[in-house]
């Protein structure tokens, strides 16, 4: 399990992360959405050990990270960037790592590296940026590390790479419990991969769920109230499920709430609707909501 | 830092990665080393075979000359490979300025201790290993070409030779290791200290720059201040402060050990640092050594310090740029020592304040810049204050314990003299405790009156006679040639010398001229503690300071050792000279010696029999008479003779027994005078500042004849020992004019005539040690000169003698 524990993390007089406490049990995909700067590749460079808490704790298996040995064994970080490797050839990059993580396979490296066909002896930095992402992957899915940490993994990905990868992935989960943890602005990707998601914003944690659960929780009512000369606001909804977002269109409003669709349709019976339809959210639209109600809103430049 | 950490696998793969990714670096080194060692070691063989130990160098100047070219090459490949520490030490060390390594080099299954060390390691490895390859290399490169060498072109023989080869190579090649050592460890630590490449890179250029300039600047401020203080000795400092001090110092000990010549002989202390000259060597390897390891502790404990997301601001540990900041401002500020400091302080404020807003990108909290640089110039001046007002703290007085002293050096040099006069190391207790007692003499006058107005060297104007005493540098301790000790200076000769126009920059006026000769001497003490401390301590003493220092010293056997051996040699190899069979002759059983006149004018040549035991004899009576003379004999004893530099006094009755006794006979005059050329009225202040007449009666000089010793040499003038001369001084400036400020002196000097032609009636008269002859026609001339001289005597700025002879006893 990696656990965060009122984990605090400042740069200067930034806050990076202000407390933060999550859990993220084996074998999960785990997806962190957040806006920009909200701290998510902070997380997954406190989980790799490259950074040290400036508070709280950083556990891996219950074991501190940071300066650790054992727990970075079982960690393995792949950031947004390349350029790192750019001097190595996909050998030279296998035959390095494998030197540092005992539990390295060459057969799953050998089976990767044959399927997406890439070039083993030709220096990294010659590769297309989708090239180098997937040569990284292979590496890191080829290390068999218990957690894999991936920062805005599908970038530069072509679709096709983008499936490849993600089968890579997966079977790796289902073969070996792997627990993912895979950072991204896209919140598709995320949500076909992963089962569990947290959203951060200015280095808090918005809410951490089981992504199916999310997507029943909060609703998209479209409603038509029996007195149509009524304006509504959304103090008139004293008893409804926390309002994310509320529009009125003529005789029509627009209700995003939190909660299931029986707690939603209850909360509206003392209203009279005569029109009353919920549409579950997408992960996107959660997202953009949620950060709404925290000012972070698209439409200020509207 | 722990062996764990050494051993532990993870760092030998990281160690092996860091190595791997610098091949190429590793490929460069090892090219420029294997050309740069070996090529540079041969030149250092052959220079020592063709030129430093060559019987005849110009035999073999061609072949040496022809090897410029490759010392070019071989200090051109070393220096690059030298300095690509700093690339060594950038490069391994990626993850604390280059962004996009640090999750890379970071996320590694490492704790910060190994990466650290197999970061360092690796660099290491691509940076010494090629050198230490090339230095075996050169060793391999040296004997074998000293194979086919024919040793005989040289003064010692093949296994001496490449004996001393090897000292001095063993001693440049690990001295120069370690300095690399510390250039790389020093950078690797301003490395970790900075958040940019460009910041490691120029920090690592002005650490190397400013750590040994500014104390440079410092030590000049203190000594400058400090009596005592010799810069000259106490530079050698710097040779600890960083790896450019480092090696001039290296530089400099290897020269002064004769290895390479760079011209710095003639430093005083030079001899003190030879004391000894490996230990010496090993005692700064140590503490290189030391300061090695207290780096890299450092080193490693702001790199476990550091943070991962520093990389990229400026100056993660500010403290290495204020230091660097604070090292060119102090460095500026010493500017003040030269009477500059209204511009020095502007000079600082300028350069502090754009590194300033350099580093803060801007005019951030500038408050706090006014405030740190204020605060720097206060400090410092103060500092620069507070060691003058206090004599360095009260160092300036200190003597060691002589119970604490091993040996002590005495180096002794007369400015008007070049040569190191006199350098003899004594252990003995009792000289010791005896030389310390001058010290606190000389250390008392001092600190009566730090200037050298009061110290006036009456023995120098007092005492008429004159001694000399040489010293020798070839019995594993050295003395000089021509130490003089101030009954030696006689005024006719020397004057004109010691008032040349170099002294112009030390005293202001005429009035401190008169005293310029008090401190001509130049004494060096140097202490060697049983603990391994050098305490040195340089001063400038006057005549009877200099007596006291050698009454200290005289009758020891070193001292009488080391003059006797000096004679002996002397001696010996000017009788083998008279040989002319070859170099390693016998002296022969007749030979000539030698004798001038006290004041080594001339000499005359006495012919010697029993070749070798003579000269032993005369050595072995020169010792007994250094070993037994009684100061106070010594201080009163007029001059017998000048034997091969060496004074012989009238006291020295063994000797000068022994040499009558071979057939030398002693002088039956005092001084000897050469005739001017061209005697006119050519003397102006301009050329001496003054003019010192000396007049004898007719009856007190002769001229050569047949029957005397220098019949031959018609043109010089013998005074006789029972003469007495009519003495004055006029003391003249840059406006002067012997026509219109000395009329009576014009006219005697308008008569007077280079020649003799004056038959016996004339006298003689001497004008800053040149003669000339007056008529007697014109001794109303003389006459009204003597009276001028009396009448003006409140008004003239010299001094005249009340009790002249009448020069023709009519006066």
């Amino acid at each position: 399990m990696m656990t965060l524990k009122g984990t605090i993390k400042k740069f200067g007089d930034f806050n990076a992360l202000d407390g933060v406490d999550l859990e993220i049990p084996k074998g999960t995909a785990f997806g962190l959405l957040g806006s920009n700067g909200a701290g998510k590749s902070t997380i997954l460079r406190l989980f790799s050990g490259i950074y040290s808490p400036d508070g709280g704790e950083v556990l891996i298996d219950g074991e501190p990270v940071y300066d650790n040995v054992s727990a970075k064994q079982k960690v393995f970080f792949i950031n947004d960037e390349t350029v790192q490797f750019g001097g190595y050839t996909l050998m030279e990059l296998k035959n390095l790592y494998k030197q540092f993580y005992p539990s390295f396979s060459e057969e799953i490296f050998a089976r990767l590296q044959g399927a997406i066909q890439l070039p083993a002896h030709r220096k990294i930095s010659t590769y297309s940026k989708g090239m180098k992402r997937q040569a990284i992957v292979i590496i890191g899915i080829a290390c068999c590390t218990p957690y894999l940490l991936l920062d805005e993994a599908f970038d530069g990905l072509d679709p096709t790479m983008r499936i490849i990868v993600k089968r890579m992935l997966v079977d790796a989960m289902c073969e070996r419990e792997l627990t993912v943890v895979i950072s991204s602005h896209n919140l598709k990707e995320i949500n076909e991969l992963c089962d569990t998601a947290a959203l951060l914003h200015k280095g808090k944690i918005i809410f951490n769920r089981q992504i199916d659960s999310l997507k029943g929780s909060v609703h998209k009512v479209q409603v038509v109230f029996s007195d149509r000369e009524k304006q509504y606001t959304p103090e008139d909804f004293t008893d409804f499920p926390d309002i994310l977002h509320f529009s009125q269109n003529h005789s029509i409003y627009h209700i995003i709430a939190k909660g299931d669709e029986a707690t939603i349709r209850k909360a509206l019976e003392p209203y009279k609707p005569i029109v009353a339809d919920l549409i579950p959210l997408s992960l996107e639209e959660i997202f953009i909501y949620e950060l709404e109600v925290l000012g972070y809103d698209s439409q200020v430049f509207a | 830092m722990t062996a764990r950490s050494l051993l532990n696998p993870m760092t030998v793969r990281n160690t092996k990665r860091v190595i791997g990714q610098n091949k190429k670096l590793l490929i460069v080194i090892s090219i420029l080393q294997a050309l740069g060692i070996p090529l540079c070691a041969l030149v250092l063989m052959l220079e020592l075979l063709f030129e430093t130990f060559a019987k005849e160098y110009d035999a073999y100047s061609p072949i040496f000359s022809g090897l410029y070219l490759y010392i070019g090459i071989g200090v051109t490949c070393l220096g690059a490979a030298v300095v690509a520490g700093i690339i060594a030490a950038i490069s391994v060390y990626q993850e604390l300025w280059k962004k996009s390594k640090v999750d890379m080099l970071y996320s590694l299954p490492l704790t910060g201790t190994q990466r650290f060390l197999s970061h360092y390691i690796g660099g290491l490895f691509v940076y010494l290993v090629p050198y230490i390859i090339a230095v075996l290399l050169g060793w391999l490169v040296v004997f074998g070409m000293s194979i086919p060498i024919d040793f005989s072109v040289i003064e010692m023989e093949k296994g001496e030779f490449l004996g001393q080869f090897a000292k001095y190579y063993s001693m440049a090649s690990v001295g120069l290791g370690l300095l690399m050592l510390l250039y790389y460890t020093t950078t690797t630590l301003l490395v970790s200290c900075c958040g940019t490449i460009f910041e490691g890179i120029y920090s690592t250029l002005l650490f190397n720059v400013l750590m040994p300039g500014a104390l440079a600047a410092i030590i000049g401020v203190i000594c400058a201040n400090v009596e005592g203080l010799n810069f000259e000795y106490t530079w050698q400092a710097i040779g600890y402060t960083s790896p450019l001090g480092g090696l001039i110092y290296l530089v400099y000990i290897l020269s002064d050990a004769g290895a390479v010549y760079i011209g710095w002989n003639d430093i005083v202390g030079s001899e003190a640092l030879s004391h000894g000259m490996v230990p010496n060597f090993l005692r700064w390897a140590l503490v290189i050594t030391l300061i090695i390891a207290a780096v890299l502790v450092l080193n490693w404990k702001l790199y476990q310090r550091r943070k991962a997301e520093a990389v990229g601001t400026p100056f993660v540990y500010v403290g290495a740029y204020y230091l660097l900041l604070t090292l060119v401002t102090v460095l500026i500020l010493c500017m003040s020592e030269v009477g500059v400091l209204g511009a020095a302080i502007l000079f600082s404020a300028i350069v502090y304040f754009v590194m300033e807003v350099i580093r803060k990108r801007g005019f951030r909290k500038f408050w706090l810049t006014g405030v740190t640089y204020v605060t720097t110039v206060v400090v410092t001046l103060s500092g620069f204050w507070l060691i003058a007002a206090t004599d360095g703290l009260g160092r300036a007085w200190y003597i060691p314990p002589y119970a604490a002293v091993s040996s002590l050096r005495i180096e002794m040099i007369a400015d008007h003299n070049n040569s190191t006069d006199l350098s003899l190391e004594f252990t003995d207790k009792d000289v010791i405790k005896a030389v310390q007692e001058v010290q606190k003499d000389i250390i008392a006058d001092y600190r009566k009156d730090g200037d050298t107005t009061s110290v006036y060297n009456e023995y120098l104007y007092e005492s008429g006679y004159h001694i000399l005493e040489y010293g020798y540098d070839d019995y594993g301790y050295s003395m000089g040639y021509s130490l003089t000790d101030p009954r030696t200076y006689h005024d006719d000769y020397n004057y004109n010398y010691s008032f040349s126009s170099i002294l112009d920059d030390y005293f202001e006026d005429e009035t401190e001229w008169v005293y310029s000769y008090a401190r001509d001497y130049q004494l060096a003490l140097t202490y060697y503690t049983y603990t391994g401390s050098t305490i040195h301590r340089t001063y400038y003493i006057n005549g009877s300071q200099l007596i006291a220092m050698l009454d200290a010293v005289r009758g020891t056997e070193l001292w009488a050792n080391a003059s006797a051996d000096q004679l002996k040699k002397r001696l010996t190899e000017s009788g083998i000279n008279q040989a002319y069979e070859n170099d390693h002759a016998k002296v022969p059983n007749r030979f000539n010696i030698q004798l001038s006149t006290p004041t080594d004018r001339t000499s005359e040549t006495f012919s010697i029999t029993g070749g070798q035991a003579s000269i032993d004899r005369i050595a072995a009576a020169f010792r007994n008479d250094l070993k037994n003379v009684d100061p106070k004999a010594l201080h009163t004893s007029g001059v017998y003779g000048i034997l091969e530099n060496q004074p012989i006094y009238n006291c020295y009755t063994e000797t000068i027994a022994v040499l009558e006794e071979l057939g030398v006979t002693p002088f039956d005059i005092s001084e000897i005078y050469g005739f001017n050329s061209a005697y006119n009225n050519q003397y102006t202040g301009d050329e001496s500042s003054m003019l010192k007449i000396r007049i004898y009666n007719p009856g007190d000089f002769s001229f050569g004849d047949e029957d005397t010793r220098f019949a031959s040499e018609y043109q010089e003038i013998f005074v006789l020992p029972q003469a007495d001369a009519w003495e004055y001084t006029y003391y003249c400036d840059y406006t002067s004019s012997i026509e219109t400020d000395f009329p009576e002196l014009n006219a005697v000097l308008e008569s007077a005539s280079s020649w003799n032609v004056t038959g016996t009636d004339g006298c003689l008269l001497v004008v800053n040690g040149r003669a000339c002859m007056i008529p007697a026609e014109d001794k109303d001339l003389i006459d009204a000169l003597i009276a001028a001289a009396g009448d003006a005597e409140d008004s003239l700025t010299g001094s005249g003698q009340d009790d002249y002879q009448g020069l023709f006893g009519t006066f």
